[in-house]
């Protein structure tokens, strides 16, 4: 029986938010009736399913189109191009991977709504960037920044003071965006990002300002410099599910709703504040490099390291070029990749050694777990610019279109961003050996560290499937990226075509 | 000229107005010595109450399922014409007076409920004659209190609008203080006072402007401003007082006994809603002769949250958290009315019932949990999503609702609706402050929900029972039901 094409698409963001509902519930009205590997098992086999049932929704080019709010002239429409099916996908992987490895050991109670949490913040996440509404778009953004939190405050592993900092700056960046967002969609009569991003539906007259208020209120959620503040504390006191979650899905719709809601629509406004946005990345970038070169605790290095690909990535965009665009989604990709494999690996080292600090002395990892070693030396080794890994083409890219930006760009300045996100580079650089040395390299075997084996009572047991498949997809992206670079070619043509 | 009473219209005023009667004769009886050896039913009380009430919402259920533009009582001629008649409602009254009904049928079966949990075995023992006094005292006081709401919702006169709000605002004021008439708060009932001769003052003064104190203004000569204008100021302040919205909400911030878990402070809900129906009514007025009121009442409202705002966020006592609340949300409440000139009064009302469903949720939750520790302080709530999961689920829900965050949708659409029709007016030194209101807001709330998820310590004053006793149980998941609804259908609403 021939199922409608809509059915997959609403399936895609129901079913991970149905079953993430039912497990919360059932942990809190009967606790502990769901032990942690039966909760693990059906997050694991609803996100599976999702992605499956994403998979049609792509090849049937579903769509869903119905009034919502009325009052507000906002519809629920739902539907996928060719610039969102990978940014799509990676969502759902990183869904997927928190699953996998389930939840810190020493978070004992409620696994089912662990995991629950984990499908919500995966469906809204995906309802984000499926959404063809600008305002259904703003509020499930706003929607994943407040179920982080619930997931990060709820399952630290760590006491989080952070955390509520995080909470006050993404709530008012997701205002940010809102108020931008129903600005606009009063001026263009229509949410529909669709008709956005047709030439002449919004004026010249708003962009600037209305730009810039959108940009401010992503900058807190991607994170960008000087808004960054809260990512490197997360990322150090949160699970590493969710820290999975920061990396491959807020990050993700972050940047796709910059796509969405600055660069198609607003070209004029977007050309204006370029050279501001251009200027916070290539900070970024120096900032961050520097900050872990300095850093104690190896989460907060990953959560820096984060930040430097996110702040190439907006250099990316900032640049106006159909190169910077496309480098930008093949580099959120990337991105997701490379920082998830780094947060499952540091996950799991904090499980082994107790905390993170790289002061304390621990075994090296060559000696005392050589393929942990391996899989370490791989990923920090894409979060560089090593060529034939995934990172090498975002920031080799970035720097290439911020070197040769679009025409309404000033080439001077930009390419003296380009020079400063080099020197970043550089930086990031320093900082791989620096972990190679402390982590990696050394003659000590003791404490004991457990390698990358089938582990049998360890709650992380799939953790080698796990980091064997995200080292795979490192590599595939940086052998070959034409595959994601000529998927989006067209999508990413039609809107540069109407940029000054 | 002749005066059609159209008693079916009027029956939500009427039908509490006589279980009120019924009562207070009830209580006077029992005074007598004859009547002290009758042995009443302790039921009797609140099955009175609940039949006015019962016949009353009967009579308003029509207004809300149907879009009956008007439906007229008390008029001079066709009951059709919002001028012909002194008290009308169309399907946006009829909602909010819905809304009074509910509130008002809940503290009454807490009030049963709570009594049957304190004896269980005495359910059914006659009620000594002092506590029906009191009991029938109070409850004659809710439901003059609920007939008032009602009038002042439907009222279509500034006079009967006046009369009725401080019908509504005076008795649930005395509820409140009846605890304790030891020490009832003077200035409780001095502020009471003075609101109540501003209110009519203004009412007076609209009828000398408009030349008739109808609210229909399509007749009035423009020249008459100024009285009008004044006029409706006077009784704005009034019906700030009534709502609870700073700097005018100290009343209502003194009457709720402070060591009292009684759901009867949900009877402020009764006499703000009252007050919503008069903004409205006024806005919808001052519309005809286009005067846009959104600026005055936007100012009042953004004063509302931010002074009651940053208030909340140093206060460390649940009640007054409650009372803060309230007086936040009283702000938000009347931005959207101030946009009735341009939008639909139906908007309006659609954020009122959310805002009321989570007050209620929050209310009831706090209540139960005040009850079962017996600490008020905020730090009783620590640490509460560990130890009372569904507890912090259901305020955690309330609470999110009241801010204006996900994943309760309805409370975000209801926020924004408020916002955007400032954000059409591109007056952005109103827009920047509301959008400091709306993070103020949600500063507030998200302090609250912080403190579920710190660790309790370890001597917490948490016993092995249940932290919500079952009548707040239920109340909360219906809430919380009813929240969940309006984010997946927000057509319902709006």
């Amino acid at each position: 029986m021939d199922l409608p094409e809509p059915l997959w698409i609403i399936l895609a963001v129901t079913l991970p938010f149905l079953c993430g509902v039912g497990l919360v519930v059932t942990d809190l009205t009967r606790r502990g009736a769901l032990r942690n590997g039966v909760a693990r098992g059906v997050a694991c086999a609803a996100s599976l399913l999702t992605g499956g049932a994403l998979a049609v929704a792509v090849i049937s080019d579903a769509e869903v189109d119905v009034e919502w709010i009325a009052a507000l002239n906002v519809r629920f429409h739902l539907g996928i191009d060719d610039v969102s099916v990978p940014l799509v996908f990676t969502a759902a992987a990183a869904v997927f991977v928190a699953c996998a490895i389930g939840r810190p050991v020493r978070q004992s109670r409620f696994p089912a709504a662990y995991h629950g949490l984990i499908l919500i913040i995966g469906a809204l996440g995906l309802t984000a960037l499926l959404a063809r509404d600008a305002v259904l778009l703003a509020l499930a953004l706003q929607a994943v920044v407040v179920a982080l939190w619930f997931l990060a405050r709820a399952a630290s592993v760590e006491p989080a003071p952070d955390s509520t900092r995080f909470l006050l700056l993404a709530v008012a960046g997701s205002t940010l965006v809102l108020g931008g967002v129903l600005t606009l969609s009063g001026s263009a009569g229509t949410g529909d990002l669709d008709a956005w991003a047709s030439p002449g539906v919004i004026g010249t007259g708003n962009q600037t300002t209305v730009a810039a208020l959108i940009l401010v209120g992503l900058a807190t959620l991607i994170p960008l410099w000087p808004l960054h503040t809260w990512a490197p504390a997360v990322h150090a006191h949160a699970s590493a599910g969710s820290s999975v979650l920061i990396a491959g899905v807020l990050a993700t719709a972050a940047v796709h709703a910059v796509i969405r809601l600055v660069v198609a629509p607003l070209p004029h406004g977007l050309a204006t504040v370029a050279p501001v946005l251009a200027a916070a990345a290539a900070i970024g970038v120096v900032w961050a490099g520097l900050a872990a070169l300095v850093e104690r605790d190896l989460a907060r290095i990953v959560g820096w390291i984060s930040i430097a690909h996110l702040s190439l990535i907006m250099l990316a965009i900032s640049s106006g070029s159909a190169t910077g665009l496309q480098v930008a989604i093949l580099g959120t990709v990337a991105h997701a990749a490379v920082v998830v494999l780094l947060v499952v690996l540091v996950g799991d080292l904090r499980e082994q050694w107790g905390s993170t600090d790289l002061a304390t002395a621990r075994a090296a990892l060559r000696e005392a777990a050589p393929r942990l070693g391996f899989a370490f030396v791989a990923a920090v080794a894409a979060a560089t610019a090593v060529p034939g890994l995934a990172g090498f083409w975002t920031q080799v890219g970035s720097i290439s279109a911020a070197w040769s930006p679009g025409p309404d760009r000033t080439e001077g300045w930009f390419r003296l961003f380009a020079v400063l996100a080099v020197v970043g580079l550089v930086v990031l650089g320093a900082v791989a050996a620096r972990l190679m040395r402390d982590v990696w390299s050394g003659d000590r075997t003791r404490p004991e560290v457990v390698d990358l084996r089938v582990r049998g009572p360890h709650t992380m047991a799939l953790l080698v499937p796990t980091v064997g498949v995200l080292l795979l997809v490192v590599v595939a992206i940086g052998v070959y990226p034409v595959a994601i670079l000529d998927f989006t070619a067209d999508a990413v043509d039609a809107i540069v075509g109407v940029l000054p | 000229m002749t005066l059609d009473l159209h008693l079916v219209t009027l029956a939500p005023v009427w039908a509490p107005l006589l279980a009120a009667v019924a009562l207070i004769l009830l209580t006077a009886a029992t005074l007598t010595t004859r009547g002290a050896r009758i042995a009443i039913p302790s039921l009797l009380v609140p099955s009175i109450s609940t039949i006015g009430l019962l016949g009353a919402a009967a009579a308003v259920l029509p207004g809300v399922l149907t879009d009956d533009p008007f439906r007229g009582a008390l008029c001079f001629g066709d009951p059709s014409e919002p001028g012909e008649c002194l008290y009308g409602t169309g399907s946006a009254q009829s909602t909010l007076q819905l809304l009074v009904l509910l509130v008002a049928t809940l503290i009454v079966v807490f009030s049963v409920v709570n009594t049957a949990h304190r004896r269980p075995g005495d359910a059914a023992e006659p009620a000594a004659p002092r506590s029906l006094l009191v009991l029938g005292s109070r409850s004659a006081l809710l439901l003059f209190s609920t007939a008032g709401a009602i009038a002042a919702i439907g009222a279509a006169d500034v006079l009967s609008l006046v009369l009725a709000l401080n019908l509504a605002v005076i008795p649930a004021a005395l509820i409140l203080v009846t605890d304790r008439l030891s020490s009832v708060p003077p200035a409780t009932l001095v502020t009471l006072a003075i609101a109540a001769t501003v209110s009519a003052l203004g009412a007076a003064l609209w009828s000398a402007g408009a030349g008739s104190p109808l609210l229909d203004l399509s007749h009035v000569d423009p020249d008459a401003g100024v009285l009008l204008q004044v006029g409706t100021a006077l009784i704005a302040v009034g019906a700030a007082v009534a709502i609870g919205a700073a700097p005018f909400h100290g009343w209502s911030l003194r009457a709720v006994p402070a060591d009292s878990p009684s759901i009867a402070r949900l009877v402020l809900v009764i006499s703000a809603l009252a007050a919503v129906g008069v903004l409205i009514a006024l806005s919808q007025a001052l519309a005809e002769v286009g005067t846009d009121p959104l600026l005055p009442l936007a100012v009042l409202a953004l004063v509302s949250i931010g002074w009651a705002g940053f208030a909340a966020l140093h206060q460390l006592d649940l009640n007054r958290l409650l009372a803060s609340s309230a007086a936040i949300q009283a702000g938000w409440i009347i931005l959207p009315i101030a946009a009735v000139a341009t939008s639909s009064a139906a908007s309006a009302v659609g954020y009122v019932t959310v805002i009321v469903t989570a007050t209620v949720l929050v209310t009831v939750v706090v209540l139960g949990t005040i009850g079962s520790t017996g600490s008020s302080s905020l730090f009783a709530h620590r640490g509460l999503l560990q130890r009372r999961p569904l507890a912090a689920v259901l305020l955690g829900v309330g609470l999110l609702t009241l801010a204006g965050l996900p994943p309760a949708l309805v409370g975000v659409i209801a926020r924004v609706l408020t916002i955007e029709p400032l954000m059409g007016t591109a007056q952005w030194w109103l827009v920047i402050p509301a959008a400091g209101a709306y993070a103020l807001t949600a500063a507030v709330y998200l302090r609250w929900l912080v403190v579920l998820f710190r660790p309790s310590g370890e001597d917490d004053g948490i016993g092995e029972g249940p932290m919500l006793p079952w009548p707040h149980r239920v109340v909360a998941i219906v809430c919380v039901i009813a929240l969940a609804a309006g984010s997946v259908v927000p057509a319902w609403l709006w």
